[in-house]
């Protein structure tokens, strides 16, 4: 299928262009601590390495995810590859979908390999498994899922908007999108309907990363309910979509001069 | 009748500039033309003429504000008439982290070929534009003759019916430019259409059967060379040594001119004149008589009088 | 956008508002303020906010504020996030002065009011104060607290009195420390108080209340007059009072006396008490 196949290509040039490194840092952090936690008897050591690590996979994630997000399209249409690659038998849509697929198979491959370095942190720490590590795994996947909400929101400014101006947009959706239940509560304190009304709207159709907010939780041991974690994945994949289909929209209208 | 492979009516475009979008800038006008099967058709204008906006609204990479356009009877919105053309954008720049194996079989998969026919399509191909040797070699580190010839590769994977060149010799050496026209000159062979853009007359004139010249977003003529512009003798050139200048003004007619470059002597006459006395004449003067040349109205004079910039004058005119 | 795309895109948008509602109504509107739970300290927060500190602090403001104000599923323990919530905002911003008296008094009244953990209210002033000593107002809360929730005249004046060095204090609070020294606690010193409380607030909760106190003060009040009232009968007929309504029906009392809310008073024959009416909404503590 063609957009496989331009998944496949924008895989190879995430990996050619060494954007993987980031995992040897990441493999370094890990490691450094955990031998460096070892060797010390506080508390509660291993929740120290799950926060780190999740939330090391979640800011280089979010990092990738902008960043190169922000490119995918961009530079295809500032070196006019994209008319060559159009002038072929394929959709505007279709090269859309390819390039989101192939970030997020790119972020896939760093995740997964991320949560390994956990596991393996986990293992040296305390030398054996417990149930409930399994939640390592489940927050790795929603980690995941947010991530892919950010690659949509990062492709979609690619279709229209400049670097610069896309890595600002998109970093100051991501931080908004965690004060948005603040916003909805200052809204219901206050006394103007339209403040209500206006709050109420910004909350729904900003993107909520707050729903996503599991590391604390997981680092405590604490399982999130399988209900609310479901609502969660269905929220951030379905947010996704509908960026994608936005994003398909802008792009097939749009000159390329 | 030979089929019509392309064809526009009314083709038009205009872009909304400016800041809050208030300014119109008309890229296209009215744009009709008709490419017919297996000849090559150039379309010729000064930079900002339309061409490549022409050539762009044909691969649907932008689109019309008004008119129409169809490649091979199907509209150039249908996807899957994509499958027989070629596009070469001009300026390319291919994905520089890729090599030129990697690059075609890419553009290949687009078109859904199974892998050993890939293989043998992109294997042929880079032979063909003498790139083969380097293809191991990532784009990044292609000269722009290479890069150019990679581009013609990826327009013609596909065995197109149409191929479709923006200022296929831009930026080349003389070598780049006469290997771009050998291979234009072998996909005609082959049976293809061509449509390229230049603003060299040069090219043009070797190789078009056909064409339409722009300027300013309209089309101010089309057509084979010869039902353009006059190719015919428009006055003969005698050059003459030896003879001094007032000397030779005696000996001519009076409607000739008379001019004079370094050791040489020029006269202009009408193309019908009779050669005959004056030949006698010169030799009688002790003259040489070094060369004789019909001159026939340039291309470039034809042009640049379409496009309504003076003509260059050749050399200073003497008053009798 | 063809037909298909905009069924998808409308499918899209309303799975995102239906989640969102299912994960609101599942986990509470306080989500992120439970966070705080799991948090590290303020100083750690402090340092991450990266000069923020002021932003931060009136969110967490803001969220202490809506957490005590706003509706929450029913088995959730009510204001034990009260606390974490406005120890954050205090350390992001350590001058935030209505925060330390808006937590001095919820933490601090009986449930289903405040957190009723009026130690907790202590400790917050006390930071409070020794990040701005010149702040009389925190002695004066902190005075407060000792004696209506804590009963603790000795430390009540003591801080009473502490406030009262500063020359912007308020006039009272040096012969109310002595006053409490002297007798200890009173209904006419806490009615003072409570009136210093509400022509103070800052703050439509607080003022009210405050308010609320005051009625209850005034029922008191009442209940005693009712109750001396009862007695001077009893002596004068030889006979033991069953009920209010008797003494209203024997002409005795010009009309039932009702309470600040509205409500008659009872009177229980067995323990000769007057009390509040059960179904009164005057405060009970």
């Amino acid at each position: 299928m063609k957009v496989l196949h331009i998944a496949s290509n924008t895989f190879r040039e995430c990996v050619r262009d060494k954007i993987l490194y980031n995992l040897v840092i990441f493999a370094i952090l890990i490691i450094v601590s955990s031998l460096i936690l070892g060797t010390i008897t506080i508390g509660d050591v291993k929740q120290i390495i799950i926060n780190l690590g999740l939330s090391t996979i979640s800011l280089f994630g979010t990092l990738i995810a902008i960043f190169i997000g922000i490119q995918l399209v961009h530079k295809e249409i500032d070196k006019k590859t994209v008319y060559s690659l159009l002038s072929k038998p394929v959709a505007r849509h279709e090269f859309i979908l390819g390039k989101y697929l192939g970030l997020s198979m790119t972020l896939a491959v760093n995740v997964s390999v991320m949560i390994l370095g956990v596991y393996a942190a986990v293992l040296y720490l305390r030398h054996s498994f417990q149930a409930s590590d399994l939640q390592i795994l489940l927050a790795g996947a929603l980690i995941f899922i947010e991530l892919l909400l950010v690659v949509a929101i990062a492709l979609l400014f690619s279709t229209f908007s400049t670097p610069a101006l896309s890595a600002l947009f998109a970093f100051c959706l991501y931080v908004i999108g965690h004060f948005n239940t603040d916003i909805r509560q200052y809204g219901v304190s206050s006394d103007s309907w339209m403040t209500k009304e206006v709050a109420k709207w910004l909350y729904y159709l900003l993107p909520n990363f707050g729903n996503f907010d599991i590391i604390s939780r997981t680092a405590h041991g604490q399982s999130i309910p399988s209900d609310l974690y479901l609502f969660a994945a269905i929220y951030g994949l379905t947010y996704s979509l509908g960026l994608l289909l936005i994003t398909m929209w802008i792009f097939e209208r749009r000159d390329f001069k | 009748m030979p089929q019509v492979v392309v064809l526009t009516e009314g083709l038009s475009k205009t872009y909304k500039a400016g800041f809050w979008k208030t300014k119109t800038v008309v890229a296209l006008t009215n744009l009709n033309l008709r490419v017919f099967e297996n000849e090559i058709f150039g379309c010729l204008g000064p930079n900002g003429a339309g061409k490549s906006t022409t050539l762009k609204l044909l691969m649907s990479l932008i689109y019309p504000t008004a008119g129409r356009a169809e490649i091979l009877g199907k509209s150039v919105l249908d996807l899957e008439a994509r499958r027989h053309i070629g596009y070469l954008p001009e300026n390319p720049y291919f994905y520089e982290y890729l090599t030129a194996e990697e690059f075609l079989a890419y553009y290949g998969t687009l078109f859904g070929y199974s892998r050993s026919e890939l293989r043998s399509r992109v294997d042929h191909f880079l032979k063909l534009t003498d790139v083969f040797h380097a293809r191991k070699l990532q784009l990044r580190k292609f000269s722009k003759g290479m890069l150019q010839r990679v581009g013609i590769a990826q327009a013609i994977i596909s065995d197109p019916k149409v191929v479709f060149l923006d200022e296929p010799m831009s930026g080349l050496d003389p070598i780049g430019r006469r290997e771009v026209r050998n291979l234009i000159l072998q996909l005609k062979r082959e049976g293809k259409t061509i449509f390229f853009s230049t603003h060299i007359l040069n090219d043009v004139e070797t190789l078009c059967d056909r064409i339409a010249i722009l300027n300013r977003g309209e089309i101010i003529g089309s057509g084979t060379l010869n039902e353009l512009f006059d190719q015919e003798v428009s006055h003969l050139e005698v050059v003459i040594s030896g003879i001094p200048m007032q000397r030779l003004r005696e000996l001519v007619s009076p409607d000739a001119l008379v001019s004079e470059s370094g050791t040489t002597s020029r006269v202009e006459l009408p193309a019908q004149a009779s050669l005959g006395g004056i030949i006698a004449n010169i030799e009688l003067a002790e003259g040489r008589i070094i060369s004789i040349n019909p001159v026939r109205q340039t291309m470039e004079d034809y042009f640049l009088k379409l496009v309504g910039k003076p003509e260059r004058q050749a050399a200073p005119r003497a008053r009798n | 956008m063809n037909t298909v795309a905009l069924m998808l895109l409308v499918l899209a948008g309303s799975s995102v508002y239906w989640s969102q509602r299912a994960i609101d109504s599942r986990a509470g509107h306080f989500r992120s303020t439970e966070e705080v739970l799991y948090l590290p300290s303020g100083k750690v927060i402090k340092t991450l906010s990266l000069g923020h500190n002021g932003l931060l602090a009136d969110i967490y403001w803001m969220r202490a504020v809506q957490y005590y104000g706003g509706k929450r599923l029913k088995n959730q323990k009510r204001y034990d996030l009260l606390d974490p919530l406005i120890g954050i905002a205090t350390t992001l911003d350590p001058q935030l002065i209505h925060a330390y008296r808006f937590g001095a008094i919820f933490l601090s009244e009986k449930s289903p009011v405040g957190a009723e953990q009026p130690e907790k209210a202590v400790a917050l002033l006390k930071r409070g104060i020794e990040q701005n000593p010149i702040e009389w107002q925190l002695y004066r809360d902190l005075g407060f607290v000792y004696y209506w929730y804590l009963q603790d005249y000795k430390m009540a004046a003591d801080a009473f009195l502490e406030g009262s060095k500063n020359p912007k204090s308020a006039a009272w609070m040096k012969t109310f420390a002595a006053e409490l020294l002297a007798k200890g606690g009173s209904r006419d010193s806490a009615r003072f108080l409570w009136q210093q409380f509400y022509d103070t607030a800052d703050n439509e909760q607080m003022k009210q209340n405050a308010k609320e106190n005051l009625l209850r003060l005034q029922a008191l009040d009442e209940i005693d007059l009712l109750q001396e009232f009862i007695g001077k009968v009893e002596a004068r007929s030889g006979r033991p009072v069953q009920s209010i309504e008797e003494l209203f029906r024997l002409g005795l009392l010009k009309q039932l006396p009702l309470d600040p809310k509205g409500f008659t008073y009872s009177y229980d024959p067995q323990t000769r008490k007057v009390q509040l009416s059960p179904e009164s909404k005057v405060r009970r503590f």
